[in-house]
């Protein structure tokens, strides 16, 4: 089994009257992308900030790489590397002397954090921009410089809280294809985001977040598995009375029918056969249909049951 | 680390910015301005040229007039009035051509005519004054003792000679206008608390992302601290001593002859700006835009009260509030300044310079509490 490299036990962190993390449990292992995935406010970025030793907290217990962290732990904070939400650069600073000077702060051998730089540059693909201060950059080359200046030093661990907020697809992209490499070279990272695709798409493990509490816990797979839907069918037909919907809502698996008028929505608990159980039934009523859909639930179905709410911005 | 850390903090702090106008440039740009406005002062007093003017005798002078009009018109160096006898159609003629400032009629009683107002109708006037009144005394003691009259004719003599300048010490520079120059001095050693600002909004978590990210690494806290301090340190002292070099060499202010003396004062006047613009910038929870607007409103209010838009505000404050110029680092940079210009010992510099070290400890020692936090109730 492999280690530990965060574990949360507990932790409890208060704003006056409001809990931010609310007695928030959470043991991520090394080799992992741990997705920490809520809407905004529901305590992601505190407990980032709390396992940084940035902020105080109420209760509770935070162990990095087996050991207690604190804020003068500086032996510890040599293996993280951080990816802030905002970017975090000097503004007067060019890319290079940035990203080398943050990397000075972890490694004092000159030779070698020359080549660290070097490669931190060409990992983010910034090679033709490191005579460039941060306002020349655009909006994704800034967050690719925003990267760089966290993993330049190799961490073991990554912290990337939100690295993707207002970055275009094509940066996403190269973004998340390069967390990937990350991992894939030996780090954990723990990635925070309240985009759904983008956990889905690289995480091992994610936890689901909402008002400080960890609300689900598991693989993609595991977490769809917790929820009732099994499959989601939609049929395009028109004309459909609250008779058949109703009739619909009989069928084996069926526990949830909504229609707009154009398209009727069915949502299954799963099963086998449900797609034919139900096309045969419309066949039976001679109710005409268009096209039909056949979806399994993704991680914003498992994050709209388990939260009951949409995701917020 | 710490040379690598230092080496891009002056790198950062020397890129253009707004504190680097407000603490570098704009002390040069008001020194030359000062500069303009005070030389055509200065010019004015230089070019100071005798006053014109025509004495018709209605009646004859007596001799006591005729010694005053002597020691006025031929006083030291420079002559205060260049006296005309004639008469006074002609004295009259040259009154509207302006080829005198004023007409002065000996009768009864000695009287200034004038045509126009100005400095030299007013320096005669106040000499007419000065005789009557002189001759007012001489008449009364004749009257009263006139066993005492020789002494008394003595005595008012001397007391019309114009006043002699006494030199205090070697180093003494008693032009008033070089207070201006202390004062703006004072205000570059205190602007130094925007490199304070920059610097703690850079290392305190609460303040900025890049403060957070800072705070993470396994830099020394104190390590990350002193840099910044030292980074700030260096660029403002240098700059300050630009600032003294371009004003002692290219625009001639007279610092006297312990210039060394007037770097050390920057300096700490320097350590005393960054201190206390880190714990202005650390202490409370207001926006990074109220806590610099602060700053320079605090800044420039210490600055106006040691003299830089008054020049005797100084004056003012030592007699009003005198505590105030022993608290406030601008009025002793500027009093440590003055006091190398004018005294030979080092009492009062010393006294000056012990206060604004203490001051400089004081402030150093809070701003470090109030830093070395490292973790935070909210961010």
């Amino acid at each position: 089994m492999s280690n530990s490299v965060v574990r949360i036990e507990n932790l409890v962190k208060r704003y006056k009257d409001l809990i931010a993390v609310d007695h928030l449990n959470l043991d991520i292992k090394e080799g992992e992308i741990f997705g920490l995935l809520g809407p905004n406010g529901s305590g992601k970025t505190t407990t980032i900030n709390c396992l940084l030793s940035l902020l105080t907290y109420d209760k509770g217990t935070i162990e990095l790489f087996g050991e207690k962290m604190a804020p003068n732990r500086y032996d510890l904070k040599k293996n993280i590397g951080v990816v802030l939400q905002n970017v975090a650069v000097f503004e007067e600073l060019t890319v290079y002397d940035n990203i080398d000077y943050f990397c000075s702060l972890y490694v004092t051998d000159k030779k070698k954090r020359k080549e660290l730089v070097n490669e931190a540059i060409a990992f983010v693909g910034l090679q033709e921009f490191t005579k460039f201060v941060p306002k020349k950059l655009s909006g994704g080359l800034l967050r690719r410089l925003n990267i760089a200046c966290g993993i330049a030093h190799k961490p073991k661990l990554i912290i990337m809280d939100e690295p993707t907020v207002a970055v275009d697809p094509q940066s996403r992209n190269n973004i998340l294809e390069g967390i990937v490499k990350l991992n894939k070279e030996g780090a954990t990272i723990i990635y925070t985001s309240h985009y759904m695709e983008e956990v889905e798409q690289i995480c091992t493990r994610i936890a689901i977040m909402d008002r400080g509490k960890n609300l689900a816990l598991g693989t993609t797979e595991e977490l769809k598995l917790m929820i009732k839907t099994g499959e989601t069918i939609m049929i395009e037909a028109v004309n459909l009375g609250t008779e058949t919907i109703e009739d619909l809502r009989q069928i084996k698996h069926v526990f949830h029918v909504s229609y707009d008028g154009k398209q009727v929505k069915i949502k299954c608990s799963g099963g086998k056969h449900n797609v034919i159980r139900i096309l045969s039934y419309l066949q039976e009523q001679d109710i005409s249909f268009g096209r039909v859909f056949s979806e399994l639930p993704t991680l914003n179905d498992v994050f709209l049951e388990i939260t009951g709410k949409e995701l917020r911005d | 680390m710490f040379i690598q850390l230092l080496k891009y903090r002056i790198k950062s702090f020397l890129k253009p910015s707004q504190e680097l106008f407000w603490s570098v440039a704009f002390p040069f740009i008001l020194g030359t301005l000062f500069y303009l406005a005070l030389s055509n002062v200065m010019t004015g007093a230089e070019t100071f040229s005798s006053i014109d003017v025509a004495i018709v005798e209605e009646t004859a002078m007596d001799s006591y007039f005729s010694d005053f009009l002597d020691s006025v018109d031929q006083d030291s160096d420079t002559h205060l009035i260049n006296v005309t006898k004639c008469s006074m159609k002609d004295a009259t003629d040259k009154l509207n051509k302006k080829e005198v400032a004023g007409i002065l009629t000996v009768n009864k009683e000695l009287s200034l005519t004038v045509n126009e107002e100005g400095y030299d109708q007013s320096i005669l006037k106040s000499i007419v004054d000065q005789y009557q009144r002189t001759a007012v005394t001489v008449e009364t003691i004749a009257k009263t003792y006139p066993e005492k009259m020789q002494d008394a004719i003595a005595v008012t003599a001397s007391s019309l000679n114009t006043n002699k300048e006494i030199t205090l010490s070697n180093h003494t520079n008693t032009d008033p206008m070089t207070n201006y120059y202390y004062s703006l001095i004072a205000m570059a050693c205190l602007f130094s608390c925007m490199f304070g600002f920059r610097a703690t909004i850079n290392s305190q978590a609460n303040l900025s992302t890049l403060a957070a990210r800072r705070a993470v690494s396994p830099a020394h806290r104190l390590c990350v601290i002193t840099t910044d301090f030292l980074g700030s340190l260096i660029i403002q002292f240098a700059s300050v001593c630009l600032l003294i070099c371009y004003l002692a060499f290219v625009l001639h202010v007279n610092f006297g002859d312990r210039l060394p003396f007037v770097f050390l004062t920057a300096f700490v006047g320097c350590v005393i700006g960054i201190s206390l613009g880190i714990f202005i910038t650390s202490v409370g929870r207001f926006s990074a835009v109220l806590k610099l607007s602060f700053l320079i409103a605090i800044t420039l209010f210490l600055c106006f009260l040691s003299g830089l838009m008054v020049s005797n505000m100084k004056e003012w404050v030592e007699e009003f509030c005198p505590i105030a110029n022993r608290l406030n680092p601008a009025a002793l940079i500027n009093d440590s300044l003055y006091s190398l210009s004018i005294f030979d010992n080092y009492s009062r510099y010393g006294q000056n310079m012990i206060i604004l070290v203490i001051m400089a400890v004081v402030l150093c020692f809070a701003s470090f509490i109030v830093t070395r936090r490292e973790r935070y109730a909210s961010i």
